[in-house]
């Protein structure tokens, strides 16, 4: 026995692959039961997900875009009071700066203006005669300090181009004789300060901005006119695009909980055979943000079956003119652009032997040919990729569905004694021929070809506030998602 | 073309389940009962040898099923799924033991005495069944580097490093639990033979 249990591994693994006796290594039931519902959890877990997680990434790259502009300009902050000279050269050799630079040097008198006196100028540490100015290090950063040298830059600015040629001259001769003087460079630095005028040349001249954005100093209020309210150069755009439909789907809102229903009314439709096309036109409000508003047109034509049953009853027959026995039976057919209500007529013989309440199978074949004129009304951001531009838009459309042609046809199961099945033509859809409210929300990219002219490719996906069905509890919105490329026109 | 099929038919004869695993990725309920009842039992005694009771192996079998459903895109079919369902199991057991702090503990002679089920009524060889119940009356630190070792096949080495131990404890536990086995079914041996 010993000898047997000193070999335990040899004896555990050849027991436990041993024949096993049954049920006891049958879990429970409830086992199972639990990791159902665990699996559904998990189902709605991911669900949600997918639904929060583009909002999430929306959200996350808008509020990215929007605050980058900030880092750039709390980046420019940071390199306050360097290489001016390159700033003032461009702001004074862009045309007609020179006169606006007179302008502010006659305004910006700091007798008329009643800023502080002069004795508040910190003393300069070189005056090289040219109008240049050496000043104290940047670590001044005192409304006073640089206001005093704004002031004496402004006039020294006056001089316009030939000024600018001298300051650039006289720039080097400091940066020598701080060589040779043995004074540190960063502290004893040419001031080509930004002229107290410069916000407002930001609107005349993209320029002399972007030179603000970068050398203006912190006590300038740059943040009173932000770069944002710089208006495009041109406010409008015209789009013509064609919009291939990708499909319909349907949002499920049960007891106020939505699900995305992918087939609940495909089931029975063959796809829809679906083209498109639409035009837009929208405002540029901001740099950024476009608003506008477009129609689109779309034209349907849906096929689609389905199996119904009825039950056979003579309390409403009636005889019609070729002497055949004729009742009729109200149907609905709910299909992906609307519920469908119509009269299907039985005819029979009337010596065909038809028991009451006999059930008679219907296959329905429905031809439907719809038509939807879709207003748009959407704000569009937009960023710039490289060469692309990126924008992502939503808003809100008035839609309208309207069916030119409805066929229905109908085979049923009892050729003995049913003579013939038919539609009545007072089929009267509902959901269609009516104009509802909807949403609309796409993302988009912007290839430019020439100064004016751009490719746009733009997945949008519109849908309807007001439910197709609702009951109680239970409401089906329909959705659509279509790929749309067009052109886009900037004038 | 024919060859493709015949491709096709050696692939399915490698994996017989692909068809299943397919229809579970799907998200099709009917399919995870039908993997679930054939791996079921298999599984079950596996969650029985490193759960002290019944109760907790049925919380291994869930927590293990839902993980395998959870991860089964990750199957590549380079072997059979049941080897890696077991591999996915054994990993949630382990990280339900990983969560508890004092697992190795040293445990008290009193303690030791408590773990036998000395009403056993033992009256044929040796099953899975008595073994997986002696089995589970190891301490937690004990069993698990028991199953471990005798059963999954790790190393000391692997063992230390999946349960974040040294392999001096490793290799201490596994003695531990061994002689305290041993001990036990020697016991249930002599019975046997007194009886004859």
């Amino acid at each position: 026995m010993s000898e047997r249990m000193d070999d335990l591994t040899r004896l555990v693994r050849e027991a436990l692959n041993r024949d096993h006796r049954s049920e006891w290594d049958t879990p429970s039931p409830d086992v199972w039961d639990s990791i159902a519902s665990g699996l559904q959890r998990e189902r709605r877990r991911r669900r949600l997900l997918w639904l929060v997680l583009p909002g999430l990434i929306a959200g996350g790259a808008i509020l990215f875009f929007l605050f980058s502009d900030q880092r750039v300009m709390q980046r420019a902050d940071e390199t306050v009071l360097t290489d001016h000279t390159d700033a003032a050269t461009e702001m004074a050799t862009f045309p007609g700066n020179a006169l606006r630079n007179e302008e502010v040097a006659s305004t910006d008198d700091p007798a008329q203006s009643g800023d502080r006196p002069a004795s508040d100028v910190p003393e300069s540490k070189e005056d090289t005669g040219s109008g240049e100015v050496l000043a104290e290090p940047p670590v001044q950063t005192t409304q006073g300090a640089l206001q005093s040298r704004q002031r004496v830059d402004a006039a020294s600015l006056a001089g316009g181009v030939k000024a600018t040629e001298t300051d650039q001259a006289s720039a080097q001769s400091t940066t020598d004789q701080s060589e040779t003087s043995g004074d540190q460079v960063s502290d004893l630095q040419p001031v080509r300060d930004v002229p107290v005028a410069a916000p407002r040349m930001v609107a005349i001249n993209p320029i002399a901005r972007r030179s603000v954005l970068v050398k203006s100093t912190r006590a300038l209020p740059i943040r009173e006119k932000p770069s944002s309210t710089v208006t495009p150069a041109r406010r409008w755009t015209a789009g013509l695009y064609l919009a291939p439909s990708l499909g319909t789907r349907h949002i499920v809102v049960n007891h106020g909980h939505p699900n995305l229903a992918r087939a609940l009314l495909k089931q029975q439709e063959t796809p829809a055979v679906r083209a498109g096309f639409g035009l837009s036109a929208a405002y540029a409000v901001h740099r950024r943000w476009d608003i506008g508003m477009g129609i689109e047109y779309a034209d349907f034509y849906l096929r689609s079956e389905y199996h119904k049953q009825i039950r056979f009853s003579r309390a409403g027959e009636t005889i019609n003119d070729e002497g055949l026995a004729e009742s009729s039976y109200r149907v609905q057919i709910n299909s992906s652009y609307g519920r469908i209500e119509t009269d299907i007529v039985v005819e029979r013989d009337q010596d065909a032997t038809l028991r009451e309440h006999d059930f008679i199978d219907l296959r329905l074949s429905m031809d439907q040919s719809l038509k939807l004129i879709r207003v748009p009304l959407f704000a569009r951001y937009h960023f710039s990729m490289g060469r692309l531009r990126m924008y992502g838009q939503g808003g809100l459309t008035l839609q309208h569905l309207h069916q030119s042609t409805l066929d229905i046809r109908a085979v049923h199961s009892l050729s003995d004694q049913v003579r013939r099945v038919r539609s009545a033509h007072d089929a009267m859809p509902r959901g269609v021929n009516t104009t509802t409210l909807g949403w609309q929300l796409g993302l988009g990219v912007e290839l430019p070809v020439g100064e004016r002219l751009s490719l746009t490719a733009s997945p949008v996906v519109s849908g309807s506030m007001e439910p197709l069905y609702a009951r109680e509890v239970f409401r089906i919105f329909p959705y659509t998602y279509d790929l749309r490329i067009g052109l886009n026109w900037k004038f | 073309m024919d060859r493709t099929i015949e491709i096709s038919k050696y692939h399915e004869s490698l994996h017989p389940d692909a068809q299943l695993v397919r229809s579970c990725l799907d998200g099709d309920l009917k399919s995870q009962r039908e993997l679930y009842e054939q791996y079921k039992r298999p599984m079950f005694r596996l969650c029985l040898r490193y759960a002290s009771c019944r109760q907790d192996a049925e919380d291994f079998l869930q927590d293990g099923f839902l993980k395998v459903f959870k991860d089964l895109h990750q199957y590549r079919q380079q072997g059979p799924l049941g080897a890696w369902m077991r591999k996915v199991m054994v990993n949630t057991i382990l990280q339900h033991f990983r969560r508890q702090k004092h697992l190795f503990a040293p445990v008290e002679v009193q303690s030791l005495a408590e773990t036998y089920h000395q009403d056993e009524q033992i009256t044929g060889a040796m099953d899975a069944e008595m073994l997986t119940r002696y089995i589970q009356g190891l301490p937690d630190g004990y069993r698990l580097v028991f199953n471990m070792y005798v059963v999954e096949g790790y190393t000391h080495a692997d063992i230390a490093d999946e349960l974040g131990i040294s392999v001096g404890t490793s290799k201490s536990q596994l003695s531990k639990a061994k002689a305290m086995l041993r001990k036990r079914l020697e016991g249930v041996y002599s019975k046997q033979e007194i009886g004859r």
